[in-house]
């Protein structure tokens, strides 16, 4: 082998070499993924992405229906102003007048608007065809991601977490939950999960009170029937802190600080009057001349629900007894009361075990509500006239949800736990610039008789959506 | 041969080569021949072949007789993303689709004395990135497909000034193909744990540019037997796209079908007219070649690129609405090019190169459009001499990027942040070369 043939066969060999090393070291490898740095808000920063969730109370329900003019004045949208969003920047399902009622109109087709003060007795402010409620009374049905206010009227704590529609709601046939759900264009996505949806720094959480008031309003409340046992709610609570609290956390990387309420005591609204003030309202006589057992079909009747007033307007003496649907016994108001104690327990509980949640004590703070304050509207206007009773009451007109000052009320307890809490400054709100008009629009007879329609009535039977 | 004529023949040239990966800096592509890429691209300095005509025109003054050298170098690129770790521990990847590009080199010189003339056409910039399964990229709203390609024609005239020196000029008869596909997406739904946004558009750019000419030159200086110095320049271009075209197309999900069919309406159709200037850098090279023994050679050079010019790209439309600014804010990079050869017989030549090459891109504007990074090329070849007219030429390149985020710090950098992912890139590059080279 000469030289020449050698470095000819070397040359092969060589470059065969040279390509394994080659092939070897390249090629792409697959990065391994980095970290990014996710910070937790803090000050002003916590404030800058609010979200809301709860029931009707949360939704700015008042006068027996979901209007505009009532959520404007919700809480979640009073704490966004002090919060200084814009006018408009904090995106709620808003309804246009008359709004979408819970009373029954006894046609299908036809949706009634919320309840106002004639100047002699409660009526619809209006009524909307089935078939144009989505073209002229949904106003936010086109905005394109979930609602900063996700408040659903009638929604209970299981809903919460559950209920995509109306129709696997608690509360079928409930179509607020279609309103502002809106799964038929999201498909189903619950309210919990829309409000983790928008990545919140800021969460408030008012959310157990139909799950005892579904069974008090119905005037026969059975634990685990229309009201939810404790030990459920108190393990259903946790899980529905810990899911908004991890769902925004995959999210966004950070953990948001959520504001929860418990549930008021039924006794802190017009909408149960004691006996005593009933037979007031009612024009009846004291016990010694009508004792209970011949007024009430539960003899030891504690409570009479609002509608028992236009009951015995329309029946007259002949209703007498009043029906066992109208009052809260003994029995039931301890199941609905022990109930709610219980509730409250395993809220602050809940609440304790988590340092990013606070609790706004809204059982307390509507126990402290004047008696004034308390009463109902047609109670005072009967006494005082419209003007007074308007500017007393802190209920609207259907005797359970809070009216715009009551709403403020609740919107500088959610401050000032908030300013607690973070050891912030938020300014509470000035209840004096909340003025209620529960004519909407109409001018008041002054004199005329206090007295309800059979609408009115009927608004109340359903009234805790 | 009129100038209508000239840019058909331009446009058809660049719709079949469509677009090559960027296998330099930026969306450079430096491998302009086969021998050339051989030796890393340092061939400033000996552009000793047709490929001169690119590399250093001034090299023609030095030869002799008529020849055409006919290259292919077919680039192979691949792309991989790995997203940022989200808070729940998840990541998003994505890769590129098997492409390939086959970059030409085309020469032909003739020499008539102390003066020598040719003409070539080459393609120094261009860009190929598509990535696989469109739909779901994660990046697809910055960019799920884009081509660019650029073909230079060059004519050139070089002077043999004395038997040590020539200098050469040429003209960069350039045009650009471009195309552009993304999508557009807007805030919708509900859902917590999937992207707050849902496409609703999807956009297609096209456009070729009119026809560019700028100056090139070269100088070669014969410095000893052993030395040789070698210059050459590339003038910058700002590449005239007026015939752009931008297709919308309706993407939404049935939800929103007919609000974008209705801003597709407003906006004027789904058919827009578009204007944008696509700036290409010089190229500016300087290389020194050693003569160290009869069949050993080695050379470097140091390539500047003024990739500084390349500071934005604006698409305008013909409805304001649609108007797009991406910043760019390249910076200048020097590549450093290292070649070797060594004559194994009187008729095979082996050569083996390596370039380091610095990307200009920042950091803010890696995107799915050109997720660049600096890279380490290394490449060998050989040549045969085949008949005493014919040479042919085998090359490979591997064209290996350093992995690059967008995530410094914790932070993503990207001037962009809302269409453009955080997270990492990995590329890599293979690139073949023939020729063929004949004598007449």
């Amino acid at each position: 082998m000469n030289k020449h043939t050698m470095t000819h066969a070397k040359i092969p060999a060589a470059a065969a070499v040279l390509l394994a090393l080659l092939a070897a070291g390249c090629g792409v490898e697959t990065p391994a993924p980095v970290e990014l740095t996710y910070e937790q808000p803090t000050g002003e920063a916590i404030f800058s992405n609010y979200v809301a969730i709860g029931n009707s109370l949360t939704a700015g329900f008042m006068d027996g229906g979901l209007v505009m003019n009532g959520q404007v004045n919700s809480y979640p949208q009073l704490i966004a102003s002090a919060l200084g969003y814009p006018a408009g920047s904090f995106m709620q399902p808003l309804i246009a007048f008359p709004g979408v009622g819970s009373t029954s109109t006894g046609d299908p087709s036809i949706v009634a608007g919320v309840l106002r003060f004639d100047g002699a007795s409660l009526s619809l402010a209006g009524t909307t065809p089935l078939a144009d409620v989505q073209s002229t009374l949904l106003l936010a049905a086109r905005w394109p991601v979930a609602y900063q206010n996700l408040g659903v009227p009638g929604a209970t704590l299981w809903d919460g977490m559950n209920a995509t529609s109306s129709a696997n709601s608690q509360s079928p046939g409930n179509s607020y939950f279609d309103f502002i759900l809106r799964n038929s264009v999201f498909g189903g996505v619950v309210m919990c999960d829309q409000a983790a949806s928008l990545g919140p720094t800021l969460v408030t959480c008012w959310l157990g009170n139909n799950d005892a008031l579904g069974g008090a309003t119905s005037g026969e409340p059975v634990l685990g029937t229309n009201v939810t046992p404790p030990a459920a709610f108190a393990a259903m609570y946790e899980t529905l802190l810990d899911r908004v609290t991890d769902t925004v956390f995959a999210r966004t990387g950070f953990t948001p600080v959520i504001i929860t309420a418990n549930v008021p005591d039924i006794a802190s609204t017009p909408y149960f009057m004691p006996k005593a003030l009933f037979r007031t309202m009612a024009g009846l006589p004291g016990p010694d001349t009508l004792p209970d057992a011949n007024l009430f079909a539960e003899a030891d009747a504690v409570y009479v629900r609002f509608p028992a007033l236009s009951y015995l307007a329309a029946a007259g003496m002949a209703g007498l007894p009043l029906p066992e649907a109208y009052t809260l016994d003994v029995a039931e108001t301890a199941v609905v009361q022990d109930a709610v104690t219980g509730f409250n327990a395993a809220i602050a509980t809940a609440v304790d075990e988590r340092d990013h949640v606070h609790l706004y004590d809204a059982h307390a703070a509507l126990a402290g509500l004047t008696a004034g304050q308390a009463t109902h509207f047609l109670a005072l206007e009967a006494q005082y006239g419209a003007d007074i009773a308007a500017a007393t009451t802190y209920f609207s007109l259907d005797g359970i949800h809070p009216n715009n000052r009551g709403y403020g009320h609740v919107a500088n307890g959610f401050i000032a736990t908030i300013n607690e809490a973070l050891d912030t400054e938020i300014p509470s709100i000035n209840l004096a610039n909340l003025t209620w008009d529960p004519t909407y629009g109409i001018p008041i007879d002054d004199k005329a008789a206090p007295g309800l329609s059979p609408e009115a009535a009927r608004a109340m039977d359903a009234v805790f959506r | 041969m009129t100038r209508t004529r000239a840019a058909i023949l331009l446009a058809g040239a660049a719709t079949l080569l469509l677009a090559g990966a960027a296998a330099a800096g930026g969306f450079n592509i430096y491998e302009a021949g086969a021998r050339a890429t051989a030796l890393g691209g340092a061939f400033t300095a000996t552009a000793d072949d047709g490929s001169a005509i690119f590399y250093n025109p001034a090299g023609l003054a030095f030869l002799d007789g008529m020849a055409v050298d006919l290259n292919l170098m077919p680039v192979i690129p691949s792309s991989e993303f790995t997203g940022a770790l989200r808070p729940d521990g998840s990541y998003a990847t994505g890769k590129t689709v098997d492409q390939s590009f086959p970059i030409p080199g085309a020469y032909w010189y003739r020499n008539a004395g102390d003066l020598t003339y040719g003409i070539g056409l080459s393609a120094p910039f261009g860009l190929g990135v598509e990535w696989a399964d469109p739909e779901a990229w994660v990046g697809r709203r910055t960019s799920y497909d884009v081509d660019l390609a650029t073909v230079y024609v060059t004519p050139v005239l070089s002077w043999k000034v004395e038997e040590t020196v020539g200098i050469a000029f040429g003209l960069d008869i350039a045009h650009t193909d471009i195309q552009l596909n993304k999508r557009s997406a807007t805030l919708f739904g509900a859902n917590p744990e999937n992207d707050p946004n849902v496409d609703v558009l999807d956009a297609r750019i096209e456009g070729t540019s009119r026809i560019n000419v700028t100056p090139m030159m070269g100088l070669m200086v014969k410095a000893s037997p052993k030395v040789t110095f070698g210059v050459m320049y590339h003038h910058q271009k700002k590449m005239e796209i007026r015939n752009g075209e931008l297709t919308l197309t309706n993407v939404a999900p049935a939800a929103l079908t007919a609000t974008v069919d209705a801003q597709i309406a407003a906006l004027g159709g789904a058919e827009h007219d578009g204007v944008t200037d696509l700036k290409l850098p010089h190229i500016l090279a300087v290389g020194v070649a050693y003569q160290a023994t009869e069949k050993a050679r080695v050379e470097f050079d140091a390539v500047h690129f003024g990739w500084g010019f390349f500071d934005e790209l604006v698409l305008d439309f013909d409805g304001t609405a649609l108007d797009q600014t991406i910043r760019e804010d390249y910076e200048d990079v020097l590549q450093l090019r290292f070649g070797a050869q060594y004559q194994v017989t009187p008729k095979l030549l082996a050569m083996a190169g390596y370039v380091r090459d610095e990307s200009p891109q920042p950091v803010g504007s890696m995107s799915p459009l050109l997720p660049d990074a600096s890279r380490n090329d290394y490449s060998f070849g050989l040549q045969m001499r085949a008949t005493e007219r014919v040479t042919l030429t085998g090359t490979y390149m591997s064209v290996n990027f350093e992995e690059r985020s967008n995530v410094e710090g914790g932070v993503q950098q990207s001037f962009e942040t809302e269409f453009n992912p955080a997270g990492s890139y990995d590329s890599y590059a293979h690139i073949f070369g023939v020729g063929i080279g004949y004598r007449f």
